[in-house]
């Protein structure tokens, strides 16, 4: 765990830069341009832009769920684009991920789900016969406490409520011991107290393990409310990167390039 | 796990630990029943495997046109007649046993359960039957046939029918129709490609049926199976179950054919 | 094309067809009159008063119809999930092997049961055991097709999730596949034991063992109540299997 608190963004550690990072899906749509940004340990990051601004493919080029045409991202000290699966698959250890739609595995328990996050470290025997070590059972333990869900380890996942089950694939994402934690949409299903909930969550794990969190958005006012530091991306390219305190509503309109609408905002936490 | 202090108790998994355990028992006594033996198997395998090498080609010509054509067409002809009257007599059938159309539960109740009733004869029990009352020949299996398809025919058209669309048949029973019209008008066409993909499905699965029908003499091409195995000629074996093979991919195809040309 | 034109055109295409297929069977009235009183006296010889001192060895032929189900689909389940993996188009870049595995589904599929059952016998002798392992290989072809569709039509969100926590591909089989796809699974296996309680009744006909058997003897012996004591059992038996099958499905899923 670093010390946030002593260091200026600028002397922690870069965990993930891009590199003129360029994304072109086959069918020709182009989701990111001529990308450059630099992330650092500890910071929690939140992208917002339109649907179809590329933040989704922004994250996902992180942990390459889409690969770069063209530049490259550096992630943990490796340049991504071209690195074997084996070496890729190692990298990824050491990244968690969160979705919009939780992507559990329904109909196993929560216990079961949480380790699932060990098994990248688990020799083949081991995984095929689903023999954990008592260190993964302790580290699954100590992430459902975290999150505040032991009590629920052994109910099927399904039988939760959405916030639940989102508690459930973050302590998941936790047992990975990951440096970077990845989030795509994670709070769009969930109603206004429980997605804020959620994001003081990420926000308190964030600062208490030093990790490097990035969080994809599309309400306005929790990237307000919870960002660091906001990216905004319009049409692939970076047009903001700045403090999230300092942002106001007219800082958005030129990301959006529209007036803010109603259902860009989530609204209050309290009833 | 269970040791550690603030994990909550496991719920001991009963369901899968006596369904295992049923599961065991009933797969043991199996074993016992039906002298089931690896050993036996090895050794019976290599004759299990010359029964299929005698299957395969070369194919003499000679059979194929002149003692298999005859039969091939007479099990055509059956299956079509059957499953063409089967799902015609299934029709109406098939109204009254679904919930959208039958005029009151207990119609729809008799009719479900004669149906499934019907769906448990087996066929060959069937034939057999009809072939001891009418003699054997081509018209016991067309009987068996006609009723396995309008069995057949009647339940996947029931289930199609309760998951139609009501709102044309009650625009038509508000003019004061009976349920009849209803159903011939509100109902029909909503229905009529599936009918047509049953009737044909119905079809296929009578040719298959006919090698085995053909056991207890009720006509067409398995009848001539029997007597080739009788006269251990694999070879005719083979070829008689590569050209009902053969029908039945034709069948197939012109099935989706004519599918797709209606829909 | 109108209404009336359509209806006009299916009319005119299908009655022939049924007329030309209808007559290949020479039916006629005499042949009808002549058979409906005997039909009569069959039905009444076998319902009215079937042979109830028969049961016991009725009862020890079905249970052995259910033995080879029963063991026979068990198999069958087995055997069938590395062709179903094999079939599966989502687990493997390349689509060849799971159209190698599709088209072995089919043949074996096809392959009519009661050929499996002459096969076994003449390598077993005759017996409940042939019966066995021809209802074993049948019930692959379906199975395995069932297994294949139900893996490609996996959750695909979970495996991203997995993918992405660097897990090897069998570790995500394992623990993401499985565990999503096995009680549906075991569903399938009850379901093909339904059907096959009923085809293990009939090839006992040709001496693969069970109550096909005995289906066979009394039917050639013209003993009509022996015959109605063996259908209504064996029909029986269907709905009762039935019925629990279907609870037993309806709790899995």
């Amino acid at each position: 765990m670093s010390d946030v608190s002593t260091g200026v963004a600028a002397k922690a550690a870069t965990l993930v830069s891009f590199e003129n990072t360029s994304v072109t899906y086959p069918n020709g749509f182009t989701a990111l341009t001529d990308v450059n940004l630099e992330f650092h340990e500890g910071e929690f990051i939140v992208v917002v832009g339109l649907s179809g601004a590329g933040k989704s493919t922004l994250i996902r080029t992180i942990n390459r769920l889409v690969a770069p045409t063209s530049g490259d991202v550096n992630v943990l000290g490796t340049p991504i684009k071209n690195i074997s699966d084996a070496h890729l698959r190692k990298t990824r250890r050491r990244i968690g991920m969160i979705f919009q739609n939780y992507n559990l595995v329904r109909r196993s328990s929560v216990l079961a789900n949480v380790l699932t996050g060990r098994l990248g470290d688990l020799p083949t025997w081991r995984a095929l016969l689903g023999l954990y070590t008592k260190s993964d059972t302790d580290l699954a333990i100590k992430c459902l406490t975290r999150v505040g869900i032991l009590d629920k380890a052994y109910n099927r996942a399904d039988q939760l409520s959405g916030g639940q089950q989102q508690r459930v694939a973050i302590a998941r994402a936790l047992a990975q011991q990951p440096r970077i934690l990845l989030a795509d949409e994670p709070v769009a299903s969930l109603d206004p107290p429980t997605a804020h909930q959620v994001m003081r969550d990420l926000k308190a794990l964030s600062r208490e393990e030093g990790l490097l969190t990035i969080v994809n958005l599309h309400f306005v006012d929790m990237a307000m409310e919870y960002a660091d530091r906001v990216i905004g991306l319009h049409a692939g390219t970076v047009v903001y990167d700045g403090p999230g305190a300092d942002m106001t509503e007219a800082d958005f309109e030129r990301i959006y390039q529209r007036k803010i609408r109603p259902d860009d905002m989530r609204g209050a936490a309290e009833h | 796990m269970s040791t550690h202090p603030a994990l909550p108790k496991r719920p001991f998994p009963w369901m899968s630990v006596v369904g295992t355990a049923i599961t065991a028992i009933i797969l043991i006594w199996s074993v016992q029943g039906t002298k089931f033996n690896l050993w036996v198997l090895a050794d019976g395998l290599p004759n299990v495997l010359r029964f299929f090498k005698g299957m395969l080609p070369p194919w003499p010509m000679d059979f194929v046109t002149g003692q298999l054509i005859p039969p091939m067409v007479e099990t055509i002809r059956i299956a079509l007649a059957a499953s063409m009257l089967g799902a015609a007599l299934a029709l109406p059938v098939a109204f009254m046993a679904s919930n959208t159309v039958a005029p009151n539960k207990w119609v729809y109740q008799i009719t479900r359960n004669l149906l499934n009733l019907i769906r448990t004869i087996p066929d060959l029990v069937l034939a057999a039957l009809l072939a001891s009352a009418f003699g054997i020949g081509a018209f016991p299996g067309f009987l068996a046939l006609l009723v396995f398809s309008f069995g057949v025919v009647a339940k996947l058209l029931a289930d199609t029918v309760e998951t139609i669309d009501r709102g044309p048949m009650d625009a038509i029973a508000t003019t004061g129709a009976t349920r009849i019209l209803q159903a011939r008008h509100g109902v029909f066409p909503q229905i009529v490609p599936e009918f047509i993909a049953y009737t044909l499905y119905a079809f296929e699965i009578n040719v298959r049926a006919a090698t085995v029908l053909g056991l207890v003499g009720a006509g067409g091409v398995g009848v001539l199976l029997k007597t080739q195995i009788a006269f251990l000629n694999y070879t005719n074996v083979g070829i008689i179950t590569a050209v009902t093979f053969a029908v039945v991919m034709l069948i197939d195809t012109l099935s989706s054919t004519i599918r797709r040309r209606l829909v | 094309m109108t209404q009336k034109l359509r209806s006009t055109l299916t009319l005119l295409v299908v009655t022939p067809v049924l007329l030309w297929s209808m007559a290949g069977m020479d039916v006629t009235p005499a042949r009808i009159a002549a058979g409906l009183p005997r039909a009569a006296t069959m039905l009444s010889d076998m319902f009215a008063h079937p042979d109830w001192e028969y049961w016991p060895i009725v009862q020890q032929r079905l249970i052995e119809s259910l033995q080879i189900a029963a063991l026979g689909t068990f198999l069958a389940g087995i055997l069938a999930i590395p062709f179903g993996v094999l079939a599966a188009r989502n687990l493997v870049r390349s689509p060849v092997p799971s159209t190698i595995g599709k088209v072995l589904l089919n043949a074996i599929r096809t392959f009519p049961e009661i050929l499996l059952a002459y096969a076994f016998i003449k390598g077993l002798g005759l017996g409940a055991f042939a019966g066995v392992m021809a209802v074993a290989i049948h019930s692959i072809g379906m199975l395995g097709k069932l297994y294949a569709e139900r893996i490609e039509n996996v959750d695909k969100g979970a495996i991203e999730a997995l993918t992405t926590t660097g897990a090897s591909p069998v570790a995500i089989f394992r623990h993401c596949i499985l565990p999503e796809v096995l009680p549906d699974f075991v569903s399938f296996v009850l379901y093909r034991f339904d059907l096959n309680v009923r085809s293990a009744s009939v090839i006992g006909i040709v001496g693969a063992g069970g109550i096909g058997f005995i289906l066979g003897l009394q039917y050639q012996a013209a003993n009509y109540p022996r015959l109605g004591l063996i259908v209504i059992a064996t029909i029986a038996t269907v709905i009762v299997v039935d019925s629990i099958s279907a609870k037993i499905r309806q709790r899995l899923a």
